[in-house]
């Protein structure tokens, strides 16, 4: 249907780029999380009266019913390890020099978990274990996620007992250290 | 309406800078996009100083930007026709603003310009915009040939004939 | 064509330059307003269209997805529609094809834009609408485009501003009876528009509509059910879009075919054949006053370069005969884009119901038509509702 190109090596390739800033309010529920955070140094979680799911971090709605949702209240700091990852490589590919863990932290009485850092060797860690908020010092604060310097080990946490293992299931290979 | 409407939270500019829990980010999206053979000829072509259209023989218009499919036809088009670097402004405006709004020191003077079938987008200059009127024509105004590279702003501007 | 749908419910925020809310609960908030006004919960909805314009306003990529639990699409049949500008109709076309199909008796359509949240501003993110190697190297800016069409068109039919002028007066004095408004103004003159900011002439500031957040819902059921339960139900007669080609410049932009086509689309469907006699309200996309003048023509109400003389003539005022953007527009309420047109056919849902307040047209309207444009000013969206 078409010619073909007679210099297939002269493919013209234009670069650009498309520049796009943002400013995002953390709205409703959000501006009360992060004032609460900074201010006082705890984590404020929402309750859907209709539904009983403990969001953390809260929701002006229970997505579940659409009801607005009024009821506040703490939970944390600290919670267990819903699960973990070790990245070891960036956000272009490039090698970190080390590795970072990012974990799925379900903050005692939520429902509902949350993405941080944690601290600590990798080696240490299983899902399951115990877990414990680290706050910045509060003059450091400023009302983000990052007033949470990450999550650690809490004193005195142990390994959780292994999930029974039923006939033909598997747990999962631990990654590779 | 029968209902009043939800009490949103307006936030004034200072309340949104300077009140408010914020998070600031700029999006890093980075491109290198393949020109495509009809565009890659194209501007082969304004580097050589010539506008280089495709001609659909069904429908008869030589399509400046080029393409190698005619979109009303939905054919491929038939051959390379070059267009003389004269055309008709079909319209223009005289902007005094960039593009977050503030004010130019000279007013730029964007235009459709009409060739063989349709118009492409570029400048004029070399004229007042008060003698700038629909109908007129023009001419482009190439760079000189060393400082030109393949792109539409190998073409200066165009100017009054 | 398929069942009969009805618009049940409406609901919408207010339109603010900025909101506290993020884009998600202002979509909570348009659903539940609509919700609420139709007398339903969230369980009562089978299926949920989101319309919502480029990811890069709110800047949050996927947006549909992100908006989804707060349209009520949690662990529900989700679609996200986008066709810029035209997104706020062409969802409702979207909910009433998905209850026409068969497939769900009651569907929820949202449609939000977070604008502010774009930095500098949101003309950031329109930018790259021009094509990147034969047009963004000259750097051009969204007001280009208006501008040189705007041009084009009065020079083409030889209209005065003073007459496009007129068209933002209306809308914003319309507005000031909309309690959502963002620029509602009860004594604006035609002399404030002509005295205003030139910014790309033929454009000044108060031709063109503003930055906006808000969010729309709306609430569509099959015929049975929406006999049932709605005491007014407001039915679909027809919807109508189309596509022109994006190589804008080598377009005629003194006329909006794919408007006509789109119009004609849905006149068909409605069995409408004379629209100036058979359609009593009509809400026009304005995002700048010469665009309702085109779009009017376009929709084919008016001929070719005559809609002007209607806005001087009164014809298009809320007590004129054919009344156009009675809700006050985007140019009055506000333009978060998405949202701006649906905006229109919740407009049409209270005026046919007799429910628009202040901003009620006289006597008893039967059938209206809203209109939405968009992408590279090339897709016309329209939906005709009727009693």
């Amino acid at each position: 249907m078409f010619d073909k190109p007679a210099h297939p090596d002269a493919v013209r390739l234009w670069p650009g780029s498309i520049p796009i800033s943002h400013r995002y309010t953390a709205g409703l529920a959000g501006e009360r999380f992060f004032r609460a955070l900074a201010e006082r140094g705890v984590f404020l979680a929402s309750r859907c009266a209709r539904c009983s799911v403990v969001s953390c971090p809260p929701a002006a709605f229970c997505e579940r019913c659409l009801d607005a949702v009024d009821e506040e209240l703490e939970v944390g700091p600290s919670g267990t390890l819903a699960s973990f990852t070790v990245v070891r490589i960036g956000f272009d590919g490039e090698p970190l020099p080390a590795p970072v863990v990012v974990g799925l932290i379900r903050l005692t009485g939520a429902d509902t978990c949350l993405v941080h850092r944690v601290a600590g060797d990798p080696a240490t860690l299983q899902v399951g274990m115990d877990v414990e908020a680290v706050l910045r010092a509060p003059a450091a604060r400023t009302g983000s996620l990052d007033d949470v310097e990450h999550f650690r080990l809490s004193r005195g946490s142990s390994s959780p007992e292994p999930p029974p293992r039923s006939r033909g299931s598997s747990s999962p290979e631990p990654p590779p250290r | 309406m029968a209902r009043d409407p939800f009490p949103t939270r307006s936030l004034s500019d200072r309340e949104f800078h300077e009140g408010v829990v914020t998070v600031s980010h700029s999006v890093r999206a980075e491109y290198r996009w393949d020109a495509g053979e009809a565009i890659g000829r194209y501007l082969d072509g304004l580097r050589a100083g010539r506008i280089m259209g495709r001609e659909c023989r069904e429908c008869g218009r030589v399509l400046v930007p080029p393409r190698m499919f005619c979109e009303q036809c939905f054919r491929p088009t038939d051959r390379w026709v070059e267009v003389p670097g004269t055309g008709t402004v079909n319209t223009y405006s005289v902007c005094y603003v960039t593009w977050d709004l503030r004010r130019l020191t000279v007013p730029e003077l964007p235009a459709v310009i009409d060739l063989r079938s349709g118009g492409i987008m570029h400048k004029l200059g070399d004229v007042e915009p008060g003698d700038v009127h629909i109908g007129m024509s023009v001419e482009a105004v190439w760079k000189p040939a060393e400082d030109r590279q393949g792109s539409i702003l190998d073409i200066a501007y165009w100017k009054p004939v | 064509m398929g069942r009969r749908v009805a618009v049940v419910g409406a609901g919408m925020t207010r339109f603010v330059r900025r909101s506290l809310e993020t884009g998600k609960e202002l979509a909570w908030e348009a659903a539940r307003c609509a919700l609420d006004a139709a007398e339903l919960t969230v369980d009562d909805i089978d299926a949920v269209c989101i319309g919502t314009a480029p990811d890069a306003f709110d800047g949050v990529h996927m947006k549909g997805e992100y908006l989804a639990d707060g349209a009520g699409g949690w662990n529900k049949p989700v679609i996200r529609s986008y066709v810029g500008g035209g997104t706020g109709v062409f969802c409702a076309v979207q909910g009433w094809y998905h209850v026409a199909s068969g497939m769900f008796d009651r569907v929820l359509v949202v449609a939000e834009e977070k604008m502010s949240s774009t930095m500098p501003h949101p003309q950031g993110a329109f930018l790259t609408i021009f094509d990147h190697i034969t047009e963004r190297p000259l750097e051009p800016n969204l007001l280009w485009i208006f501008a040189l069409e705007m041009n084009r068109y009065m020079t083409t039919y030889g209209i005065e501003k003073a007459d496009i002028a007129r068209v933002a007066v209306k809308n914003k004095r319309n507005a000031a009876g909309h309690p959502a408004a963002q620029l509602g103004q009860a004594d604006i003159t035609v002399e404030d528009v002509l005295a205003s900011e030139v910014l790309a002439w033929p454009v000044q500031r108060l031709d063109v509509s503003p930055v906006s957040d808000g969010a729309v819902a709306v609430v569509m059921a099959a015929e049975d059910v929406a006999n049932r339960t709605c005491d007014k139900p407001v039915w679909v007669e027809g919807v109508g879009w189309n596509l022109d080609t994006a190589y804008w410049t080598n377009r005629d932009l003194a006329y909006p075919a794919y408007v006509e086509r789109a119009a004609r689309m849905a006149y068909e469907m409605a069995g409408i054949t004379e629209p100036r006699r058979e359609i009593d309200i009509v809400e026009p996309y304005d995002p700048f006053d010469y665009k309702e003048l085109h779009h009017l023509e376009g929709l084919q109400l008016f001929g070719k370069g005559k809609a002007p003389e209607a806005a001087r003539d009164g014809v298009l005022d809320r007590d004129g005969d054919l009344p156009s953007c009675p809700s006050g527009g985007l140019l009055g309420v506000g333009n978060p884009i998405a949202a701006a047109g649906l905006m229109k056919v919740a407009e049409l849902f209270w005026q046919l119901r007799g429910e628009a307040g202040a901003r009620q047209v006289p006597g008893t309207p039967h059938r209206g038509l809203a209109q939405a444009w968009g992408d590279l000013m090339q897709v016309g969206t329209v939906i005709v509702l009727g009693r």
